[in-house]
């Protein structure tokens, strides 16, 4: 594909049916009513000059370049910001009109740099695009008087940089930050010829409140704000739509190349999950894919002790292979097992899954979700019947009350945050549930209306509580919960939670939530037409996660806030294809689609279809594996892209199980924290060489398309093919898209999905077959798909992970915008040099009682282990709670955490782990590829 | 053989978390779990603790472990 140029419309759609009529230089044109003129010229074709407007933004009415005549009106108004009005007929060009538009982009250009007017410079300019529009020849106006030529470029940021000498003062990008990103770091400072754009107070674009987010370049109809790979490298020429390999939200990007590098990253417009939107990870931390840690080449080795030995892919196949079948000879076909990653393509996965189930010969397969969430597939699927979220990102502009519980977007999932901001800046409540106070209980323009800080680890009795209240004064949706939802176990639940010790006020003992908040944050959310449920892993990574899940299904069920847009229950997925990941069979028990293994007629489809019998029993889940390594009876495994030796709880355990493997064999794109403990090593693919599929957090399969050969010279399902192929099953395929068809061959929700309709849809939300043949942005419309809802009586019970004297702290973990989970990716980029180690945040009281400043070096201590970090002293966390990131191998926070997990799935507890936290003189560890970065790390962590 | 331990505090949470129902459902619900989500040898394990005398193991653990030693029908997964 050619570089792909996006339309450019002028002024955001108007929603409605094209009820009014205008005439346009003699062309008749519907629209919806609020579509401004420049729109509706736009969609019949005709391109109105202009500058200071883009779609993205309202207009604003500035650069005077879009002026029209309207029959019957004075002047020449604006044509962004004049609504269409029936039967209104407008002239785009005139002489009057092309003298006034080229007056005005002279007297821009009088102040604009002459080499950029006169030929292409490094970047795009719309000024120099318009001045060609408007037939301006030449500046008359010399540079002698004042000008902004001299200004100092602003090079602070390590992805762009702003060059006021470009400025035209459009105030989009201000726009853009405002509006798109809702950060608000932006403004025009000063008055009149003065004016320029200022990152917060004046300062340097590193050094405010700038989220790197890229709106504002993005916006930027100059170069002024313009990308550093652009002016290194020059103006892409061919454009890949494919889609970010980072969060759970999924964001369709255009990968614009010179030749086969990258030169940038731009957020597409039509990408479903982000329309247009992007943070600093997807936008401009993709240098990863190409980092010289890369390892491109097999190697093996006889023991983990011994260095590597690089091989042919045929040796290290052959190697894995052979060492594999060996260990099931001596010890049994269950003796074997592996790994899926959330991180790679449903088709990489599901071949994975596939190898080890009939070439492996057991269903001792397992996914990294396992440590995320499990509990939301375990959970969703007993009260409605599927594991997946309910809406598409979409429905949360129709939310009324957005109940947000143990996640905190603007850094988890900063795009799906901003469009979450919008909507609570155009007057939607949020209720913010979370032992931290996050970002969104009170950022620019947006305040929750109740921030319920829980004691980490009793969720269950909150929820209980707002289901308590929900029940007992008479906010139940009695007629939805007739129609849709089981008589009899709503009745069991009802009674069960309006027992006295589901009250708010005796929960307030157990959660520490002041009860008459409790009750008005149940009110809202029961009160209003529409109010959704969004959560993230400080739900699910709990001893009761699975628990929680269900409680929120039952409030939800019980509010009739389900099978709509505007309402639901929406996980937010931590790894780009988590959601995938589970569709596509990776779970012990569970073929794809959520089909148990012991469910004959499921298991007879991919029977005959791969020839071999399957094991109607479920297999081992990762901390089973783990266990059974160290019990001598689990003794060889395959990790595909994960790091289980970083970011799996209690470290010392895990390193203890991998150690103890016979055969080992990891799949990563770096030599990562668990291949230490490999005997091979296979070289995987980056994003950008992979061709397949992504499925986000609303279900969305979007394509991912490579735009470079694979470095390492085979696609990763190629590898799991010939490995399975070496073990004796044969596995074949000649390009993703074969795998796609065998999915939707094999797998009821996936039924209509293919490559081929994946390109012509641009994505698709499963279930996608013939009753939906376009997909299903919302589930359980008019019916679940169990049937009936049904409610679970969720008790509270406490976890094991008790505080006491010994330990009197409670540790919980969490994300930060500019790192990505274990860090694999995003510490091998300029990222860096906003959170260059993970700190512990310690309330004032609690450092004060132990004699700890601010800066200091503290030792965090579990029941089972201990690391070292750097304290920072912040409210934010309540007295008695404690919390760190996990970014760092070198910080080790999950050396501290417990293998405490969840009571249905075994998911981690890593949000509740009993520590103490003293002043050390041992100073923190350094990660090896930050060395020179010390030096500045504390200055630069976001706080 | 995994260890015990691990498999002992497994079951013991997992009866926790439905002991609120009436005893013959509790019984029924803890062992359909573990039938569904528990690999056959970790069930084998837990059946052997049992067999060695279950010490740690909660009643309503121990008494859905006992039921792990009859046949069931395939196709019923939790």
């Amino acid at each position: 594909m050619t570089l792909l140029e996006e339309r450019d419309y002028g002024t955001p759609a108007r929603p409605g049916a094209a009820e009014v009529q205008v005439q346009i230089d003699g062309a008749t044109v519907s629209v919806p009513v609020g579509t401004s003129v420049m729109r509706a010229a736009a969609s019949a074709g005709i391109e109105i000059p202009k500058l200071c407007a883009t779609d993205s933004l309202e207009p604003f009415g500035s650069c005077r370049l879009c002026l029209v005549e309207i029959d019957g009106r004075k002047g020449t108004p604006a044509s962004c910001t004049t609504p269409c009005v029936q039967d209104m007929t407008v002239t785009t060009q005139s002489p009057r009109l092309q003298r006034l538009r080229r007056g005005v982009t002279e007297l821009y250009a009088s102040d604009h740099p002459r080499d950029c007017l006169t030929h292409h410079t490094a970047g795009d300019c719309d000024l120099r695009a318009m001045a060609t529009t408007v037939g301006l020849g030449e500046v008359r106006y010399g540079v002698e008087g004042h000008h902004h030529l001299d200004a100092t470029k602003d090079e602070s940021n390590p992805y762009f940089t702003f060059d006021p000498a470009e400025c035209i003062v459009c105030s989009r990008c201000v726009r853009a930050c405002d509006e798109v990103q809702g950060t608000f770091a932006l403004t025009i400072a000063g008055r009149g010829f003065d004016s320029r754009v200022s990152a917060s107070a004046g300062e340097p674009f590193m050094a405010s409140e700038c989220v790197s987010c890229g709106a504002c370049v993005q916006a930027c109809p100059t170069s002024s704000l313009q990308e550093k790979t652009v002016i290194d490298l020059g103006m892409p020429q061919r454009t890949v739509l494919t889609t970010c390999a980072y969060c759970g939200v999924g964001c369709s990007f255009k990968a614009e190349l010179r030749g086969d590098e990258v030169v940038r990253m731009v957020p597409y417009k039509q990408g479903g999950a982000n329309e247009g939107h992007s943070c600093v990870k997807g936008r401009f931390a993709w240098g990863y894919a190409t980092h010289r840690d890369r390892q491109l080449s097999p190697m093996v080795r006889e023991s983990i002790t011994d260095p590597w030995r690089t091989v042919s892919w045929d040796e290290a196949i052959g190697y894995a292979a052979t060492r594999l079948r060996a260990i099931q000879a001596e010890h049994g076909i269950g003796a074997i097992g592996g790994i899926t990653s959330s991180r790679c393509t449903n088709e990489e996965v599901f071949v994975v899954q596939k190898m080890i189930r009939a070439a492996f010969g057991n269903n001792n397969v397992d996914t990294c979700a396992r440590v995320c969430h499990s509990p939301t597939g375990y959970g969703l699927k007993q009260t409605l019947g599927t594991s997946a979220g309910t809406q598409d990102f979409r429905s949360v502009e129709q939310a009324d009350v957005i109940l947000l519980i143990g996640a905190n977007p603007t850094d988890g999932h900063p795009v799906f945050a901003s469009r979450l901001k919008r909507r609570l800046r155009k007057g939607a409540a949020l209720v913010v549930v979370d032992p931290r106070r996050i970002d969104l209980v009170r950022t620019p323009h947006v305040e929750a209306a109740h921030h319920l800080q829980v004691r980490p680890g009793t969720n269950v009795a909150l929820v209980n509580a707002l289901g308590h209240v929900v029940v007992t004064e008479g906010l139940v949706d009695r007629a939805f919960v007739q129609q849709r939802c089981e008589a009899d176990s709503f009745a069991q639940w009802e009674e069960f939670i309006a027992r006295p010790e589901n009250s708010p006020e005796a929960t307030e003992q157990i959660t520490g939530v002041p009860a008459d908040q409790v009750r008005a944050a149940a009110r809202l959310y029961a009160g209003v037409p529409n109010a959704a449920i969004y959560y993230g892993l400080g739900v699910t990574e709990h001893s009761q996660g699975s628990t929680m899940v269900m409680g929120m299904a039952n409030l939800a069920m019980a509010t009739g806030n389900l099978g709509r847009p505007g309402v639901g229950i929406n996980p937010l997925r931590g790894q780009n294809n988590v959601q995938g990941s589970c569709d596509m069979g990776s779970f012990p028990q569970e073929l794809s689609g959520y089909r148990h293994v012991s469910d004959d007629t499921a298991r007879q489809v991919f029977e005959q279809l791969w020839a071999r019998t399957l094991d109607p029993e479920p297999g081992l889940r990762i901390p089973n594996m783990f266990d059974a390594a160290l019990a001598g009876t689990y003794r060889g495994m395959f990790i595909q892209g994960e790091d289980l030796a970083q970011s799996d709880p209690n470290v010392k355990h895990v390193k203890a199980a991998l150690s103890a493997l016979d055969l080992l064999v990891v799949q990563d794109l770096f030599l990562n924290e668990t291949a230490a403990f490999a005997h091979v090593f296979l070289p995987g693919t980056s994003f950008l060489e992979k061709d397949g599929t992504f499925t986000n957090a609303e279900r969305r399969i979007n394509r991912v398309r490579p735009v470079m050969e694979p470095k390492c010279g085979k696609q990763e399902w190629q590898v799991a093919c010939e490995l399975a192929t070496a073990m004796g099953y044969p596995m074949h395929y000649d390009e993703g898209a074969q795998i796609m068809d065998e999915i939707a061959a094999t797998t009821p929700t996936f039924a209509g999905v293919s490559f081929a309709r994946l390109d012509e849809m641009g994505s698709l939300q499963w279930p996608c077959n013939a009753a939906a043949p376009d997909g299903t942005p919302t589930m359980h419309v008019g019916e679940f798909v169990r049937g009936k809802g049904h409610f679970v009586d969720t008790p509270f019970v406490p976890t094991d992970e008790r505080t006491s004297r010994r330990f009197p702290l409670i540790l919980t973990t969490g994300r930060i915008l500019s790192q990505y989970n274990v860090g694999a990716q995003t510490r091998r980029t300029p990222n860096v040099q906003w959170h260059g180690e993970d700190i512990l945040e310690i309330h004032p009281h609690d450092a004060e009682e132990r004699g700890i400043v601010d800066g200091v070096a503290v030792a965090i201590t579990s029941r089972v282990g201990e690391t070292v970090l750097r304290a920072r002293i912040a409210d934010r966390m309540p007295q008695g709670v404690v919390y760190t990131t996990f970014h760092y191998p070198a910080s080790g926070a999950n050396v501290v955490t417990t293998d405490n997990s969840d009571w249905a799935t075994n998911c981690p507890e890593y949000k509740v782990t009993a520590v103490q936290v003293m002043p050390t003189s041992q100073e923190p560890a350094v990660d090896e590829s930050l060395q020179e970065l010390a030096p500045l790390k504390l200055g630069l962590v976001q706080r | 053989m995994s260890d015990a331990t691990t498999l002992v505090r497994m079951v013991n949470q997992i009866a926790a978390n439905l002991a609120h129902h009436p005893r013959d459902r509790a019984v029924a619900d803890v062992a359909a779990h573990l039938r569904a989500s528990w690999a056959p040898s970790m069930r084998a394990d837990l059946l052997a603790y049992l067999d060695a005398g279950g010490p740690d193991l909660t009643p309503l653990a121990a008494a859905a472990a006992e039921t792990l030693r009859e046949p069931t029908m395939r196709s019923s997964p939790e």
